[in-house]
């Protein structure tokens, strides 16, 4: 009985490592302090500044900050999966640049918004101001 | 400088880590009482009892009902906070639903230390104490002293779900349909908990009264409970 226990434990281990190996994702170049998610991205990057689209692989870049972000920071409330509504908060996918604005720094909707909850939960989070741009690009990340 | 815990969200996270850490102290030792005691007293004699009775378990007591008591306190001002704080449509969320059936349980567990257990557990020791010392023991002593015990396995069974519920209330998000019928749930999940919690004040042990008995039974109330959660929320 022991036994069947220890081997159930050993080989669940070694499985789950086995798993977690094989869906480790290629090696990165070594990041450079202005990649951390929260670093300014250049201001070429930034969607809403330039009028020129970004490049695929800036964009790519920004979406992958993004989920970075997300799946950090609000996923507690509103789930994995941005498509689905989370424990707390409602579904996020699509939000427009001033509404992650509105709800991130400023407690609000934007104008003339029908928000989809009466709770306010939500608490203004102003270290994320230099992160919205790429949640953005996150949230509205076409599908592959 | 600003530090984070200075702030609403480190008063909420001072309340959490306080109520997890006494609530560690707290079912640390309904584990013990119920996984590791019980076993060790059907085995052995009757001084090593008397002195285990009278000297390891009011210790053992005093830190279970203390941190069953932090721990209600703690939670309950936790939902107090949340609720004043961010409104109580919270409450009718898939968190709110999770989080609500997990604070029950743990209200009902409460209540078991500090209105069963406690009060029967001191007329155990009181017993114990008077033959120690040559006198007769107390009559009803025995007969609380199982009471107690089937108190003590009911709060078992219920920790098992209520874990589950405290965890899924953040991390498993259940979907609610456009009308959830809130009131059926809560009477369905009421009915159950109360039939549960009646047994344990008058009732039998039943398929509790062994270790392994009273584990299955909480992972088929959890499962009972949270197929509950998921039908009656569409």
């Amino acid at each position: 009985m022991r036994n069947a226990a220890l081997f159930a434990l050993a080989a669940s281990l070694l499985i789950s490592g086995a798993l977690a190996w094989a869906k480790k994702p290629k090696a990165s170049p070594a990041p450079t302090p202005a990649s951390s998610p929260l670093a300014k991205p250049p201001l070429a990057a930034d969607p809403l500044v330039t009028a020129t689209p970004l490049a695929p692989a800036e964009l790519e870049a920004l979406v992958k900050r993004g989920r970075v972000l997300y799946q950090t920071r609000c996923v507690v409330c509103h789930g994995h999966d941005p498509k689905e509504p989370g424990t707390l908060g409602p579904e996020v996918h699509g939000a427009s640049r001033e509404l992650l604005e509105a709800r991130i720094l400023h407690e609000s909707y934007p104008p003339g918004y029908v928000p989809k909850r009466s709770t306010r939960a939500m608490k203004p989070m102003p270290e994320l101001a230099s992160g919205i741009a790429a949640l953005h690009a996150y949230l509205n990340a076409r599908e592959d | 400088m600003s530090l984070a815990l200075f702030g609403m969200d480190g008063f909420l996270l001072l309340l959490r880590w306080f109520h997890f850490f006494f609530g560690v102290i707290w079912i640390g030792h309904l584990y013990y009482f119920n996984f590791t005691q019980g076993p060790f007293f059907n085995e052995t004699d009757g001084t090593t009892k008397s002195n285990v009775i009278q000297k390891l378990v009011p210790r053992a007591l005093w830190w279970f009902r203390w941190g069953a008591m932090v721990t209600m306190i703690t939670g309950l001002l936790i939902l107090q906070v949340r609720g004043h704080r961010d409104g109580m449509g919270i409450f009718a969320t898939s968190w709110g639903v999770s989080i609500l059936t997990g604070a029950v349980l743990g209200l009902l567990m409460w209540a078991n230390v500090w209105f069963v257990i406690w009060p029967a557990q001191k007329r155990v020791i009181q017993s114990a104490t008077q033959v120690a010392s040559g006198g007769q023991p107390l009559p009803d002593a025995a007969a609380l002293g199982a009471r107690a015990g089937v108190a003590s396995r009911t709060n078992t069974l219920f920790s098992i779900p209520m874990l589950f519920f405290m965890g899924s209330a953040s991390h498993l998000p259940i979907s609610m349909g456009l009308e959830p019928s809130f009131g059926a749930l809560a009477a369905v999940i009421g009915v159950i908990l109360l039939a549960l919690e009646l047994n344990a004040i008058k009732g039998k042990l039943g398929p509790m009264a062994s270790v392994k008995g009273v584990i299955h039974m909480g992972f088929l109330l959890t499962a009972v409970l949270y197929l509950a959660m998921e039908l009656l929320t569409k």
